[in-house]
């Protein structure tokens, strides 16, 4: 491939609801053009062969590697970033996803965060219901370097929960993490001596749960 | 210290480079930037009605606001800023109070997207009566668009710019205002040293006088800009600002943040000259970085940036009491300083105007009255010389006219009158360290031919010289010279701080937060450490001004940087050395008493260990000292008695210029500058300062000038009408920087501005016999003044006060009779004769 | 210390200021900049393992519109020689690698050429018509075969700096060899050791190359403006990055400003310069214009990676298992430069000898170069490698003495008191009790090997397995921070560690404001700039928390000090008198006041103090004895698993990792370390290893698709990770690094399971299952491995 002959064409694009003109090359995939012409940089690069996940989006509610996605190929079909995501939510707030990994503090890095929010959310938006089983197959494709997993499966778990506003056992949905709805900050109540009592118990997210 | 290679490469990083706010890789707004566009006001004072609707949903736009919907969005509080009152709205609201205010914004990825949002905007306007008078303003008489007389003179609805007050601000938490709320006084600041009223029922002589400065544009090449970075906790502002931690603050408070939720950031400024001290376009750049939760860059047009800030227009009344030997026995001054459409820091230049106006001379008794009132023109500000130059233009030019009138040399009413060390001063401090004598020597011996021969006349000036006080000439050009002598205060009191970091490789770093805006301070700073440390100065580096970061410092204006910065560097180095030296006695375990840290070693003993040698063995990766610099004063609120500065900056003037006869065109033809310099850090850089101080003062004196335009808005918006010295206007400049290396430091960068134009007016006189008392001495100007004067005996009606002199030559202490504001004449009625 | 505050926030789950951005994209990475007016730069790489270098044609990748240069070796060369031009080598302890190949290249993926253009497309395209022309030398890819005699010399030189810039290092470098360091330990007299012995076994294990597989690449921007240099990196040392630099374009540290922001993971890969001195020369080449340069994953492959290993360890005991005498011969794998190798290597020298009490060790281990990517540090920094051999050789010798293998190791674990192989002194230390809480935690019955094998189904067996390791931290080391106090009392901490995902800004937030007094919501901690923020010496062997953290604390101490001595002459009392803590001032007189208050009224506009915290330690260039670490780290893990005989697939059903924290300062970010180095050691422990191989001798598993790390799905269905702190409470408990500590024991006791389950002991990872399966092939045709002598 030389840039002569990969000219650059104008394309029509849906973006986070807004038709957006790019001008890709041909080879350009969708992560290319959110990154480089859309200034989208929450979909990021890590493998660019579909294998980590970092750079998912959701293609009409459908999570894809967009480092595979030839920008050419994405029609009109609507594109939807983790920078878009909160237009999903109640206005003023996070969607459920994105609160969830927060209170969780599911992340190190951060840099798989994005990913791993935009495929939980197509999936608990497909299946409300997903069980554990079912979550770990559907972020399987998403990897973590840190392994942050046992907090990114309980945040997903818990924004299951939220969503749907109960819990496995059918209890209703009390704010988990730490008891107390809507959560913010209140880990931060916590002493260390209740941390140490409580050092082991499932809502401390230490346990991945069979 | 920026390298001089990234000047001469185009790669200074300045904010303004680029459109996406990185400046080049020197700045991370991150992803996401928005342009935020100007829709500003095309009339001066009215209620307003904007409507966005248009403008919204178009392709690319992000957002539009409004003044009111700004502050919707924001949560409906009431956005105002300003240094001491929080009187300015980013965009106006309900009301327009100058031509060029901004009224509307539109946000856009592309400025293009923004530009055409901005053409769907529609703004309705209800005038309202102008106010652009401060006299006026004061008076609550306003003004007819298209003429500048007087109508009228009790108070008419609306011509108070501001019915409710502003709040005061913390960033000036100390200053303390008189004012009467609900009025257009901004602050009225007043000095009463002595008895003036009784002195001057005594004197011999009371002459009266009144002179006028017009209203001037910064002209920095780099219009304002700024860039306002949200994250979840905080917001990141870039600014091209001479007062990073300033704007911190101002933006705190308009924000309602605690300070430490607001970070200013500077890279190198494009000149600022006083225009961007305090925030100007920073708080709607943050209020929309707020709003959209994206960068946001605000980057303004030259016209936008001609109606941001200005120089004061002034008006000053001396009326000045003398022996017949010229000695000054009394002085009362009454200024009125047009401060704009909003405060800025009016309250404060107000107060360097007032003690400015006793000038370098010591006066038993005098009072000075100096008001500032809003008017519908820009907001004005600090100006290079912050009102020095308005106050030395009165003084100097009433040395002259009282020379005049009592017949005896200007320089003899300045000997019999300067301060000297051991006199009192206008707020009565006691002086110490006063070279007027010296300046006034070199001054008057620079006039003699010989020391000025050195420079070549510009071509076309006729060589043949003119004496001053001669019959009406026979050429068409008069030749004269001219000579003031000034002083003007520095920033007290004042804080700075700053800290060293030595490397162990022995390189060090400067932590400063004097902002570099091409007075080269960082290089200055650098000379200081280099010398205290005895390191080259290519090992060493100066920081960019980053609020989190490096050290607090007031601000970087009043010519105090190498003072109070350089102060705080220099005890950094000196904790550094004590460092160094009590590290290597306790590493060699030797008593601190055989340590010597200097000249790049530190000697213990017998072992010896460069900086960074020591640091390595020392295994302490970097070490840090930090440094401090305050000095004490301030002014009795009642008397204005006290200390007004920590140092004195005092200069002189003298010009030769030629006036052409039939064109009144005034040619300056050489300018020598003396100031005293004491310690002189940078010669090369302060020769620079010196010579641009007095480019600036002969703009001020030839020809800059903001007038008014017949909508009521200010006349010049472009660099066309609005003509800055160039290299043809360029006379034959000499500097003296006197002083020794054993002086104190004093600052450069103003101190030599407020003689220039009573330097070039006295010059004029010198030539015609005509002492013209208002500022710019544009040709149509000095040929009225020669018209209306008897040499001249054209048909010229004159009025005000013919007074003869010894000259043979008739001048008159007004000419321009025709522009005679009322206000100038009851002056006159009013004072006794 | 005492807290400052008022309550304590060490120790609580504090909210994390910028999750938010974390979550909707905000969170700035380096990979996100690309300034105006920025070139961009893309490598042309080696296909050849080991190669002469006759020509490089840049004809055509010149002509193409829009490249601005090509930079060669030969243009390094022809720079070397002007005044002003950089310096051609870099290296962070032997300047023995060339920014682009110069002549030569020893390893697949070696930059021959760099290619600048105003976009990626035309550097790419540009790049790719650039020709080379090679002339192929034989290549070694394992110490071993790197240490024979016939093998190829990868360096007739080994180039060493005047200046030393790591105090702890022992170096023994010969020319003419593959060799790159020797470290050696003696300790007691081993021969005598063996002598008594009545058993002695010696066995030999392997481990392969791994890389560190960050999600963000290696990404640089860098300018050159005149005489100063701004760099852009995802690094986790900024400081060494600017001493790199300023040795490479000849220039003072204080002229090289290195900043960084959050990095996308490092786990070793981003601690010494790797990128940045290529691409600083490339700036420096364009003078003036930003440059870029973002790494591709197969890139990042070629980057840096884990030392490979053999490990032969021979141990002589009593029949009590009392441990007499060890003697371990380590060859590492160093790549084809030494990179941090000389001092990893040290590292995993010493820690050979395990966690025991054995009065006679003898140790060598050897950096040797091979013709792959460079070696570099690794989380865990080659205690993994050690400790899979080691913790191996234990249960067998637990196996050849019918012990059961928690057993032994309560036996012969170092108790405080006892001396490491450095003859250092351990204290604070916890080793047996952990090991009991992992071994309890997953149900293990007492008993000797192959007594907890378990047949679940035909052909599906479980196994039970438990280890034990200790690591140190670089030592000596020096951290400094400045306390910034603004004129409201807002706290800036003013240091450079690096947030690489382990919550550094946040748990040095919350030592800030207990050792301060200053309310946590108003403390900030600055993102590293070498310009204005403190120089730190790393952020990586997990000394931050400790040594940044101790730092804080001193620094904290020192400010509260400077209020005190501004109270007093503010209220006219001795500093003494004055009490300075959770943001009040008070003493006998008056009421007291805020720290905000104290400010304004003696107009200082605002505090700062810096302070300096170094550890102190060394060794015998002879014998290795001396001190290594101000604590000695350590943790336990027991796994269970369960092997299908058929397929060879294990499957790790239980897990407990067990370390010792000393003191938790924020335990959901100590939790997620930890149990990042869990899902870390189940990678290394079942697939992650590099192969070299084809015909050039390239990897051949250079993308994510061919080289797995784990999963959700790949972790213990079951596991727990726990943090021991100090029995005798937070206060004055020692903080110990989380960041690496569990991670070795994971592969080790995964291993030990394994070979309860299977009956005999694999000694080379990972455990994938064709490896497992022909194990069990063999194992039921007989023979077993290892060899008793």
């Amino acid at each position: 491939m030389t840039v002569d002959r990969d000219p650059r064409l104008p394309l029509c694009l849906v973006v986070n609801d807004d038709e957006v003109e790019v001008r890709p090359r041909g080879h350009h995939t969708l992560l290319d053009v959110l990154r480089r012409e859309l200034d989208l940089v929450g979909a990021r690069p890590g493998c660019t062969v579909g294998a980590c996940g970092s750079c998912t989006v959701l293609l009409d509610d459908e999570p894809v590697s967009s480092c595979l996605l030839p920008a050419q190929l994405v029609g009109t079909r609507h594109v939807r970033t983790i920078e878009g995501l909160e237009s999903l939510a109640v206005p003023g707030s996070l969607h459920p996803v994105q609160q969830a990994f927060i209170d969780h503090t599911a992340f190190q890095c951060s840099y798989c965060t994005p990913g791993f929010i935009l495929t939980a959310t197509a999936l608990l938006t497909r299946e409300p219901d997903a069980s554990r089983e079912r979550i770990q197959a559907e972020l399987a494709g998403n990897l973590c370097r840190c392994g942050s997993y046992v907090k990114i499966m309980d945040a997903v778990l818990d924004a299951r929960d939220r969503l749907r506003g109960h819990h496995d056992d059918g209890s209703p949905y009390d704010g988990s993490p730490y008891g107390g709805a809507p959560h913010n900050g209140t880990a931060d109540q916590q002493t260390a001596d209740q941390r140490v009592a409580d050092r082991g118990t499932p809502d401390r997210g230490t346990v991945a749960q069979p | 210290m920026s390298d001089p290679r990234a000047k001469v490469t185009g790669r200074l990083p300045l904010l303004g480079d680029g459109l996406d706010g990185t400046a080049g890789g020197a700045a991370d707004p991150g992803p996401g930037l928005l342009h935020a566009r100007l829709l500003t006001a095309d009339v001066a004072h009215a209620r307003l009605a904007v409507d966005t609707t248009p403008a919204r949903g178009l392709p690319g736009v992000t957002a539009v606001f409004s003044g009111r919907e700004l502050e919707a969005a924001l949560g409906g509080r009431p956005l105002r800023f300003g240094p001491v009152l929080r009187d300015q709205p980013p965009l106006a609201v309900e009301r327009v109070r100058y031509a060029g205010e901004p009224v509307a914004v539109a946000l856009a990825a592309d400025p293009d997207d923004a530009d055409e949002a901005l053409r769907r905007i529609t703004v309705t306007y209800d005038p309202l009566p102008l106010v652009t008078d401060p006299i006026a303003a004061l008076t609550g008489a306003t003004t007819d668009v298209g003429t500048s007389a007087v109508t009228g003179t009790s108070a008419v609805a609306g011509t108070v710019l501001h019915p409710r007050d502003g709040a005061p601000s913390a960033a000036f938490p100390e200053i303390r205002l008189r004012r009467g709320a609900g009025t257009n006084l901004v602050n009225h600041f007043v000095i009463r040293k002595g008895d003036a009223p009784g002195a001057l029922a005594r004197a011999e002589h009371v002459f009266t006088d009144t002179f006028t400065t017009p209203a001037m544009h910064h002209a920095a090449l780099e219009n304002h800009v700024a860039v306002a970075v949200p994250d979840a906790q905080r917001i990141v502002v870039w600014s091209a600002t001479q007062t990073p931690y300033k704007v911190r603050v101002q933006l705190a408070e308009l924000l309602g943040l605690p300070l430490d939720r607001v970070v200013v950031r500077t890279l190198h400024l494009g000149g600022a000259f006083g225009a961007k001290c305090y925030a100007k376009i920073e708080p709607l750049a943050a209020c929309l970085a707020r709003v959209t939760g994206r960068p946001v860059r605000v980057c303004l047009d030259r016209a936008q940036t001609f109606t941001t800030i200005t120089r004061h227009a002034t008006r000053a009344t001396i009326e000045t009491g003398v022996r017949a030997d010229g000695r000054i026995t009394a002085r009362r001054v009454t200024a009125w300083f047009d401060a704009g459409a909003y405060a800025d820091i009016s309250p404060r230049v107000i107060k360097n105007g007032a003690y400015g106006y006793g000038g370098p001379y010591d006066i038993a008794d005098i009072w000075v009255d100096v008001y500032a009132a809003y008017t519908n023109r820009p907001p004005a500000g600090a100006f290079r010389g912050y009102a020095s130059p308005q106050a030395a233009f009165a003084y100097e030019g009433q040395t002259e006219l009282i020379a005049r009138r009592l017949g005896v040399p200007a320089s003899q009413v300045r000997r019999v009158n300067l301060l000297r060390d051991g006199s009192r001063n206008v707020t009565g401090e006691t002086m110490t360290d006063c070279h007027y004598d010296t300046l006034l020597d070199v001054a008057e011996h620079a006039l003699a031919d010989g020391a000025l021969a050195g420079g070549a006349l510009p071509d076309g000036a006729p060589d043949a010289g003119l004496g001053g006080d001669a019959d009406p000439p026979v050429g068409q050009c008069l030749r004269g010279r001219g000579v003031a002598l000034t002083v003007k205060g520095t920033n007290t009191p004042s804080v700075s701080q700053a800290a060293v970091l030595l490397n162990r490789d022995g390189s060090l770093q400067i932590l400063t937060s004097t902002v570099e805006m091409g007075q080269g301070a960082h290089l200055a700073l650098t000379r200081l450490a280099a010398e205290a440390l005895g390191i080259e100065e290519r090992m060493i580096s100066v920081s960019l001004p980053d609020t989190d970061t490096t050290p607090y410092d007031q601000q970087t204006s009043s010519s105090r940087s190498t003072i109070a910065m350089g102060g705080a560097v220099r005890d950094a180095c000196a904790n550094l050395l004590g460092l160094l030296t009590r590290l290597a006695a306790d590493h060699c375990g030797v008593p601190a008493e055989q340590v010597r840290a200097g000249g790049g070693q530190v000697r213990a003993g017998a072992t010896s260990y460069g900086y960074g040698e020591l640091v390595t063995v020392l295994r302490a990766g970097q070490l840090r000292c930090e440094g401090a610099y305050a000095s004490q004063g301030g002014l009795d609120h009642e008397t204005g008695q006290g200390i007004a500065s920590s140092r004195w900056h005092q200069a002189s003037g003298s010009a030769e210029v030629t006036v052409d006869v039939e064109t009144g065109r005034v040619r300056v033809l050489r300018y020598h500058a003396a100031v005293w310099a004491g310690r002189v850090v940078n010669p090369v850089e302060a020769r620079m300062q010196v010579e641009g101080a007095v480019l600036l003062g002969l703009g001020s004196a030839l020809g800059e000038e903001l007038g008014l335009g017949p909508d009521g808005g200010q006349a010049q918006r472009t660099l066309l009408d609005y003509r800055l010295p160039a290299l043809t206007d360029l006379p034959v400049i000499t500097v003296d920087l006197l002083g020794g290396p054993d002086d104190e430091i004093h600052g450069l960068g103003e101190t030599a501005v407020p003689p220039v134009a009573p330097a070039v007016a006295a010059a004029v006189a010198d030539a015609t016999g005509v002492v013209i008392t208002d500022l710019p001495l544009r040709p149509d100007r000095v040929l009225a003044a020669l018209r209306a004067s008897r040499g001249f005996a054209a048909a010229v009606p004159t009025s005000g006060a013919a007074v003869p002199t010894s000259g043979a030559a008739v001048f008159r202490d007004d000419v321009h009779p025709l522009q005679l504001p009322a206000a100038q004449r009851a002056e006159h009625e009013r004072t006794p004769r | 210390m005492t807290g400052a505050g008022t309550v304590r926030t060490a120790g609580r789950r504090v909210a994390v200021g910028d999750a938010r951005d974390r979550t909707v994209g905000r969170f700035p990475y380096v990979i996100d900049m690309v300034p105006s007016g920025c070139l961009h730069a893309v490598l042309v790489r080696s296909p050849h393992a080991h190669a002469e270098i006759r020509a490089v044609d840049t004809t055509a990748a010149r002509a193409t519109p829009g490249v601005v240069t090509v930079v060669t070796g030969e243009d390094l060369r022809r720079w070397a020689d002007q005044p002003d031009g950089p310096f051609p080598y870099y290296g962070p302890v032997l300047p023995d690698r060339p920014v682009l190949a110069i002549g030569r290249v020893r390893f697949a993926g070696e930059p021959v050429a760099a290619v600048i253009a105003r976009d990626v497309d035309t550097a790419r395209a540009a790049a790719a018509a650039i020709t080379v022309d090679y002339a192929v030398l034989p290549a070694v890819f394992t110490p071993d075969a790197a240490m024979a005699p016939d093998a190829p010399v990868l360096h007739d030189h080994v180039p060493t700096r005047d200046v030393m810039t790591f105090p702890d290092l022992v170096l023994h470098t010969e020319d003419g060899g593959n060799v790159c360091n020797h470290f050696r330990l003696r300790r007691g007299d081993v021969d005598a050791g063996f002598a008594a012995s009545d058993h002695i076994l010696a066995h030999e294990f392997r481990t392969p190359q791994q890389q560190h597989v960050p999600l963000e690449p290696h990404v640089t921007i860098a300018t050159v403006r005149g005489a100063e240099v701004d760099i852009w990196t995802s690094a986790a040392s900024p400081f060494t990055v600017r001493s790199q630099v300023a040795e490479t374009l000849r220039l003072p540290e204080s002229r090289v400003r290195v900043r960084v922001l959050n990095v996308g993971g490092a786990y070793g890969a981003k601690t010494y310069p790797r990128l940045e001195p290529l691409v600083a020369v490339l700036a420096w080449a364009v003078r003036g214009r930003p440059v870029r340069v973002e790494l591709t994953r197969a890139e990042e492959f070629a980057t840096v990676a884990r030392h490979s290993s053999v490990v032969r360890i021979r141990t002589g005991f009593r029949a009590d298992g009392t441990l007499l005498a060890r003697r371990v011969e380590v060859l590492w794998g160093a790549g084809a430069y030494a990179d941090i190798s000389p001092r990893t290597i040290k590292n995993g020298g010493y820690s050979a000898a395990g966690p025991y009490d054995i009065p006679n060790v003898s140790i060598d281990s050897y950096a040797v170069y091979t013709n792959t990517t460079p070696s570099g540090g690794f989380r865990g920094y080659a205690i993994p490698q050690v400790a899979w051999a080691y913790e191996n050789h234990t249960d067998l010798i637990a196996e050849h003495l019918d012990l059961d293998p928690a057993d032994l190791r309560h036996r012969t674990l170092l108790r405080p008191g006892d001396a490491f192989a450095t003859g250092q002194v351990v204290e604070d230390f916890h080793l047996a009790a952990l090991l009991d809480t992992a071994r309890d935690r997953i149900g293990w019955k007492p008993g000797p090997a192959a007594s907890r094998r378990v047949v679940v189904a035909p052909g599906l067996v479980r196994g039970k397995g438990v280890a034990t390791i200790l690591k140190t931290t670089v030592t000596p080391s020096t951290s400094t921070v400045a306390l910034k106090l603004d004129e409201e009392a807002n706290l800036t901490v003013v240091c450079s560690t690096v947030e690489i995902g382990q919550g550094a800004r946040t748990v040095l937030a919350q030592l800030a404001a207990d050792a301060t007094g200053v309310p946590l919501h108003r403390v900030h901690v600055t993102y590293p700039d070498s310009a204005v923020t403190a120089w730190d010496q790393t952020t990586s062997s997990s000394r931050s928390t400790l040594m940044m953290g101790v730092a804080v604390e001193r620094a904290g101490a020192k400010l509260r000090g400077e209020l005190a001595r501004h109270a007093g002459t503010l209220l006219g009392v001795p500093a003494a008198a004055v009490d300075v803590r959770a943001d009040r001032i008070r003493c006998d007189l008056g009421p007291g006041l805020s720290y905000a208050e104290l400010l304004s009224r003696t107009k200082l506009g605002g505090l700062t103090v810096s302070e300096v915290h170094a550890s102190d330690g060394g060794l015998d260039p002879e014998t290795g004895q001396g001190v290594v670490t101000p604590h000695f780290y350590h943790a336990a893990a027991a796994a269970e698993v369960e092997v299908d005989l058929e397929t060879g697939a294990v499957r790790v059903v239980d897990l407990h990792v067990e370390s010792y924290a000393g003191r938790v300062i924020h335990p959901t970010f100590a939790e997620l370390q930890c149990e990042g180095n869990v899902a870390f050691g189940v990678g290394q422990a079942l697939s992650e290893a590099m192969v070299w191989g084809g015909e050039t001798g390239a990897l051949l598993n250079d993308s994510l698709l061919d080289y797995r790390i784990p999963s959700v799905r790949d972790l213990p269905e079951t596991f727990t990770v726990g943090m021991t702190e100090d029995p005798a409470g937070p206060e004055g408990a020692r903080i110990h690094g989380l960041g690496e500590t569990g991670s070795p024991a994971v592969p080790a006791a995964i291993g030990n399971a394994v070979a309860e389950a299977l009956g005999t002991h694999i000694h080379e990872l990972p455990l994938h299952p064709e490896r497992v399966w022909a194990t069990a092939r063999h194992r039921q045709t007989g023979s077993g491995n290892g060899t008793t002598g």
